[in-house]
């Protein structure tokens, strides 16, 4: 189908934007990296950081993909390349799920890299399942890039609310951010009951509801561009 | 009223006694924000460009 | 001048809200287990209801400029988002200063005060995003889709923290009712009630007006005659 050669279309046309100049992968693996180092600072025993480590990891994602969210609309806007996307005959459908994709991989890959930092400086005893810990990072991914995206449609349209997007989107994602965390902090801490999954299933549901509600919104969002 | 006088209080009587400075703060914070809310709308409506019929 | 309905509304609604108040702090005994504290509670409940009442509103208009297009709609969201946010905030506040003698926290993250918390910020967002977008359509068109996106919210938001917090103790926080205490109760909300109507109805008319104050004028007749 048509539909699904556009999305693929859009996900390589910022992946490759990306690969060319990797500003915003790097400037958001560093945000989220400083972030990582600061609460590391702040914490008042190493027990605390621990205990903390997968909370700590969902915050510095939050935090540094919602810039890069709305950065990943800048390219579009700076040539005023939005309205040439749309007028041409991609979806807005199509759109949204290539940008939303190439912005999940983007956390994903992130969040991925970070892991291995977290483990190491926050002392964290490995014992759950490695296998959990992947799947909650990149489904949580997920779960952020969907609302994110959709919303950084909206504010990097609208001169000057580039910062109102951690104030739309941070309310959004509380339960995407809230599971997330749980699946890291249990999986690290070694699940003792087993509600890892129930969690991972938490997760997985909100994709689902996310990735259907913005694809469907998002035309309301791009047209008149 | 102090705590200890506070919690005698509640153990005999059963149930918690005083505690009227919150309930003025609530009063007074419901009257402010509705009283002020309805003010605003008011001085913006006078401020507003004519209204067509 | 147009006869405005939401004037009588509002003027009963403050007559009924001087006579609750009125009972509220001095007529209506003290509840049996929380004392005079409960009187809060006359403030706190309708608040929370007429919140409600403007969200729910809100929504409404929101799906009806997504499927309509219509003026109408945009400007009841406007409103009711709003006097939303106004009574969410007044809803915390007291929640919090009735939570404090009683349960000895002014906060405390269970589902309902969470989800409220958020939806809150969620309406002002709203707010903030109107005041930032001055093309009439794409303002009426985003701010309906960040309602809907915040309605979708809403269950979602509730049912995790609900489970999250039922993993660890959670105290209860069930209220039996008097009779004398639930007709001062519910006379205090209808006074609310419909004090809210009049002042959405209020910030309706004002959002027409600026939006009609947006509208392009009218060509000169000539132009259009030729």
């Amino acid at each position: 189908m048509i539909v699904f050669r556009q999305i693929g279309a859009v996900v390589l046309k910022d992946l490759l934007v990306e690969l060319r100049s990797p500003t915003r992968l790097s400037s958001l693996f560093f945000y989220a990296f400083a972030l990582l180092l600061m609460v590391a600072f702040a914490s008042s025993t190493t027990d605390v950081m621990r205990r903390q480590a997968g909370g700590v990891l969902w915050i510095g994602l939050l935090l540094a993909s919602t810039r890069s969210f709305d950065q990943s609309f800048q390219a579009e806007h700076d040539e005023g390349a939005l309205e040439g996307l749309v007028l041409w005959p991609v979806r807005p459908v199509a759109l949204y799920y290539g940008k939303a994709l190439a912005n999940a991989l983007s956390v994903s890959v992130v969040a991925l890299a970070l892991l291995p930092l977290l483990i190491a400086l926050y002392d964290v005893n490995m014992r759950g399942d490695v296998g959990q810990l992947v799947l909650g990072v990149v489904l949580g991914a997920g779960a952020l890039a969907a609302p994110g995206t959709l919303l950084a449609g909206i504010t990097s349209q609208a001169r000057g609310a580039s910062a109102l997007l951690p104030l739309l989107l941070f309310p959004t994602v509380v339960p995407a951010v809230l599971a997330a965390s749980r699946v890291t902090t249990l999986v690290m801490e070694g699940d003792p009951m087993g509600q890892a999954s129930a969690w991972l299933g938490v997760v997985g549901a909100l994709n689902l509801i996310h990735w259907t509600a913005s694809g469907l919104l998002f035309r309301w969002v791009v047209e008149d561009a | 009223m102090s705590p200890i006088v506070a919690s005698v209080l509640i153990a005999t009587t059963g149930r918690i006694v005083g505690g009227w400075e919150y309930v003025w703060g609530a009063y007074g914070v419901t009257w402010v924000l509705l009283g002020g809310y309805a003010l605003s709308l008011w001085w913006r409506r006078r401020a507003a460009p004519e209204e067509a019929p | 001048m147009k006869f405005a309905w939401e004037h009588v509304v509002g003027a009963l609604g403050l007559v009924l809200f001087a006579v609750g108040q009125y009972q509220g702090l001095f007529v209506s005994p003290a509840e049996r287990e929380m004392g005079d504290v409960a009187r809060i509670l006359y403030v706190h409940v309708p608040s929370a209801w007429l919140a409600l009442v403007a969200f729910t509103c809100a929504f409404v208009a929101a799906a009806g400029t997504l499927f309509t297009g219509r003026k109408g709609f945009d400007a009841l969201l406007e409103a009711s988002s709003e006097v939303g946010v106004a009574s969410g905030v007044l809803l915390m506040i007291t929640g919090a200063l009735f939570a404090r003698p009683t349960w000895g926290v002014f906060w405390s993250w269970d589902a309902r005060l969470t989800t409220t918390a958020i939806l809150v910020l969620t309406f002002f967002g709203v707010v903030v995003l109107r005041s930032l977008v001055p093309d009439p359509d794409k303002r009426a068109t985003w701010s309906a889709v960040v309602t809907i996106f915040a309605a979708i919210n809403v269950p979602i938001t509730y049912y995790s923290v609900d489970w999250w917090r039922s993993i660890h103790q959670m105290r209860s926080d069930a209220e039996a009712m008097s009779g004398s205490i639930r007709s001062v109760l519910m006379l205090n909300a209808l006074a609310f009630l419909l004090l809210g109507t009049w002042l959405i109805a209020q910030r309706y008319r004002l959002a027409r007006a600026h939006a009609r104050a947006e509208e392009p004028l009218p060509l000169p007749r000539e132009e259009a005659a030729s």
